[in-house]
């Protein structure tokens, strides 16, 4: 490994020299180019925040610099060592540590297992269970992360807690250079907070480290320096200090968009407002383990954002609306009909459509195609006496593919092999082709890049145009005053008050409104428990 | 299509043929090489042994395999939802003894023992899939369970002894009769492959039965009864265990209740052989099919070329492994 041929490349006048360094890279998969000669620098003391749409091929590169890729030509070096790693362990062995997207967790482990995973506290040769536990234990207060304990199992936690979990385990390697994709898709402003600190905790002991995102403003919170990624492609490179959020979405998008575009909002002549004033959905007094009491009433054609703190019952909210979480109170009526609902299907049956929050695990059959997975949802529509029309399928995958610019090779393609966004854009499909009375979305813009989300708006628009009544659940409250018609706060379990986006200036205002409804509404649920 | 030349041999030109065949059915590569295993295993046989390249001997390969074959079409749709059937051997033992004892008490021919083999057969199964569904328990370990007890049973009804089957128009319809030419045994696999290919592949409940193994929860929040569905595949796999335990007892012109031991794995390998993922979600019944035809060449060959049994288990085993690990790259 020790052979010299790093030849420092002229012309560039680099203070400080990079601790990681990508030249020349290409990576092909079959006849699509993955990555066109790529050129990165990242030094030792920096955020590196790596920007560009689902598709781009950041992911890609992140995966040719941790290992998981070979790339078929140019180069990695570290400190001007020039590197190939065979396997992502060479590359966890050469300094590189990485949170991925997809959860690398072992679900039947404990939390401390999962961290100290490959590299075991052992006390005379055996394992050291509880050492493991208190030091993981340690690890996760640092990171302000508040779970039941580092000796459950990962499984028994929720998705975002399962995200958080994921990153103590990264950060706690002794590694030099650090790679975060989208770690913070799925976490409250709290742990964002100290997820930040704990990155520039790493900055400030010299790592380098590249940070993946599609929230623009965690770009200027956080990195020192912005690559963009377009088509395989470098296409900018700023030092953030320097530019602005409407270069950046101009980079991101091609350029395809104008200043100030990269918001989601579409105009009045889009989101619907109220087309009746007879509801289409009504939930009274809804009770179970997650719900105290939830009311909520959804109009046709409005968009009713659900804003709260994880944990505040919002998407228990829509999983008891759908049929999955058991109702022990309260009573749903769509247009006037009382509904019992014993499962997802009998939601369906009335009308509900359910976007759920992992769109891996609950939305999509990955190891499936495009077809299969939008028919999923009107397989009793495209056959005739149970036999399916395989063509009527197929022209609905291509209907959908039309609608939702849905980017995929073929109506076979497999769900592994496309983006994020096209992914959830499949998602919305095999709900939107139901015609649903209620939509109920999970989180949908959740890691997808700033030009998909741009579309799932439009769709969400569309659905409340044609008259359903959409609810959507979001952390991402600046999507939610983007969306929505009318925002319920929710909190302990239920709606506690009622906003009109249009009178809240920023994201933070809301913020701060959720936080303090938060606060208010636990003092009296605190008193009901002796 | 190209003419075929006359120097090529007639072993090449069926092969081709077959080939191609296949080929049109289902093109992806992972199959091919099941195939390619196929004809390459009946042509290595064909130079083996001066009989095995025969129409009676494949007459005699497709009588032998069919209990296989029918039990593989409903192991598939087990598989497929992501679960799995270990009773299937002990079943064919259970009904074909209950079918050969009511033949032989209650009277009614062979309306009754196709009654209740089907019967006996298809509530075992049904049993299977109600345990793993509405008890949660994984339907490995519940058919584990009812392996045992489907076979105690059958060995309890008549304290181990055969029950003689003396109903010449059950044997004819299932076991030595023919039906256009076709001997009964061969006639009903294909019958309840085509009925299976048609049932898993176009069908909306071959849909569900895909959607439930391929991601049981977003399958669910799909709208899918995804318990029910799960309960009719292993219903189903008890109705063709049923049925495959009517082809032995006609065959055999009695109905033994240790017959079928060990069968489940032959069973097993052969929709496993023919492409179908043992996580679900993925697979077909031609594959299946053609999977336990290849268990029942192996068989058949091995004997032909008399090799001895011992071998013959070790030699069978290798090759399985051989296969699917090919297969799988």
């Amino acid at each position: 490994m020790s052979r010299d041929r790093f030849e420092p490349h002229d012309g560039e006048d680099r203070e400080p020299p990079a601790l990681l360094s990508v030249r020349g890279v290409v990576k092909r998969f079959g006849a699509v180019t993955a990555l066109a000669s790529i050129d990165l620098d990242v030094r030792g003391g920096e955020i590196h925040a790596l920007l560009g749409q689902n598709g781009a091929g950041k992911s890609t590169l992140v995966k040719v610099i941790s290992g998981v890729h070979q790339p078929d030509e140019g180069t990695l070096s570290i400190d001007g060592v020039p590197m190939l790693f065979a396997d992502p362990n060479e590359a966890r062995d050469a300094g590189i540590a990485s949170v991925y997207q997809e959860l690398s967790l072992i679900p039947t482990l404990s939390v401390a297992a999962n961290i100290f995973l490959g590299r075991e506290i052992t006390r005379f040769g055996l394992t050291d269970s509880r050492a493991m536990q208190t030091e993981a234990q340690r690890r996760c207060d640092e990171l302000g992360l508040d779970i039941p304990g580092t000796n459950v199992e990962v499984r028994s936690l929720p998705f975002a807690q399962r995200q958080l979990v994921e990153i103590v385990k990264a950060l706690s390697v002794d590694a030099r250079i650090f790679i975060l994709d989208e770690p913070t898709s799925s976490l409250s402003p709290g742990e964002q907070e100290a997820l930040f600190a704990a990155v520039r905790v790493l900055r400030d002991r010299g790592a380098a480290v590249i940070y993946i995102t599609h929230r623009l403003k965690e770009v200027f919170d956080l990195s020192d320096r912005v690559t963009v990624i377009s088509d395989a492609e470098i296409v900018a490179r700023y030092e953030t200090a320097e530019t602005d959020m409407d270069s950046l979405v101009a980079a991101i998008t091609g350029a395809k968009q104008g200043k100030g575009e990269g918001r989601l909002r579409l105009g009045n002549e889009t989101f619907g407002n109220r087309s009746s004033n007879v509801p289409v959905l009504v939930a009274r007094g809804l009770c179970n383990i997650k719900l105290r009491g939830a009311d909520l009433e959804v109009y046709p054609g409005e968009v009713v954002g659900i804003a709260g703190l994880r944990g505040s019952g919002r998407s228990s909210l829509l999983r008891a609306l759908f049929g999955i979480d058991r109702l022990d109170e309260g009573e749903i009526t769509v247009e006037g009909h009382p509904l019992r609902l014993r499962s997802p299907k009998d939601a369906m049956a009335a009308g509900l459509a359910f976007v759920p929050e992992d769109r891996t695990t609950e939305g999509l059959i990955l190891g499936h195609g495009l077809s299969a997975n939008i028919s999923l949802t009107q397989l009793d529509d495209l056959s005739s006496c149970g036999i399916v029309n395989a063509g009527d399928i197929r022209a609905r995958a291509h209907e959908a593919i039309d609608q939702l610019l849905i980017k995929a090779p073929s109506t076979s393609a497999l769900m592994t092999t496309v983006s994020g966004g096209n992914q959830q854009k499949v998602v919305f499909a095999k709900w939107m082709q139901t015609s649903p009375k209620v939509f109920l979305a999970d989180e949908p813009m959740a890691g997808v890049d700033v030009g998909a989300k741009v579309e799932i708006a439009a769709v969400i628009g569309r659905l409340a145009a044609g008259g359903a009544g959409v609810v959507v659940v979001s952390g991402e409250f600046e999507d939610l005053l983007d969306l929505c018609d009318r925002i319920v706060v929710f909190s302990g379990g239920r709606g506690i008050e009622n906003i009109d986006p249009s009178l809240i200036k920023s994201e933070n205002e809301l913020h701060t409104i959720v936080q303090d409804l938060e606060f208010h509404a636990l003092v009296p649920d605190r008193e009901l428990v002796p | 299509m190209t003419e075929m030349k006359t120097d090529t041999t007639e072993t090449t030109a069926v092969s081709l043929k077959l080939a191609e065949l296949f080929r049109r059915l289902r093109p992806d590569p992972q199959d091919l090489v099941l195939y390619s295993a196929f004809i390459i295993l009946i042509i290595a046989f064909s130079l083996l042994s001066p009989v095995f390249f025969s129409a009676t001997n494949f007459q005699n390969i497709g009588r032998q395999t069919a209990m296989v074959s029918i039990m593989a079409v409903g192991m598939t749709f087990v598989i497929v939802s992501g679960q799995i059937d270990l009773s299937v051997g002990s079943i064919v033992a259970l009904s074909s003894m209950v079918a050969a004892m009511a033949m032989r008490d209650v009277g009614g021919g062979w309306v009754t023992g196709a009654l209740v083999a089907l019967s006996v057969g298809a509530l075992t199964g049904f049993v299977n899939g109600a345990l793993t569904n509405w008890l949660k328990i994984p339907s490995f370990l519940v058919t584990l369970g009812t392996l045992g007890v489907a076979r105690g049973i059958a060995l309890l009804l008549t304290d181990t002894r055969p029950v003689i089957v003396n109903e010449p128009r059950y044997q004819r319809l299932f076991g030595d009769g023919h039906f256009f030419g076709i001997p009964a045994p061969i006639f009903w696999t294909i019958i309840i492959v085509v009925v299976g290919i048609m049932w898993l592949q176009r069908t909306v409940f071959g849909r569900k039965v895909y959607a439930t193994g391929g991601n049981a929860e977003a399958a669910r929040f799909s709208g899918i009864a995804v318990n029910k569905v799960r309960i009719i595949a292993l219903t189903l796999s008890g109705l063709t265990a049923g049925m495959a335990g009517m082809i032995f007892s006609a065959r055999a012109h009695a109905a033994r209740p240790v017959i079928g031991e060990g069968m489940e794995l032959d069973v097993i390998a052969a929709v496993i052989l023919g492409g179908t993922s043992l996580f679900g979600g993925k697979g077909t019944i031609v594959g299946a099919f053609i999977g336990s035809l290849i268990i029942g060449v192996l068989n058949n060959g091995l004997n032909l070329t008399g090799v001895p049994s011992a071998a013959q288990l070790a030699l069978k085993g290798v090759l399985i492994i051989g296969a699917v690990a090919f297969g799988r790259r």
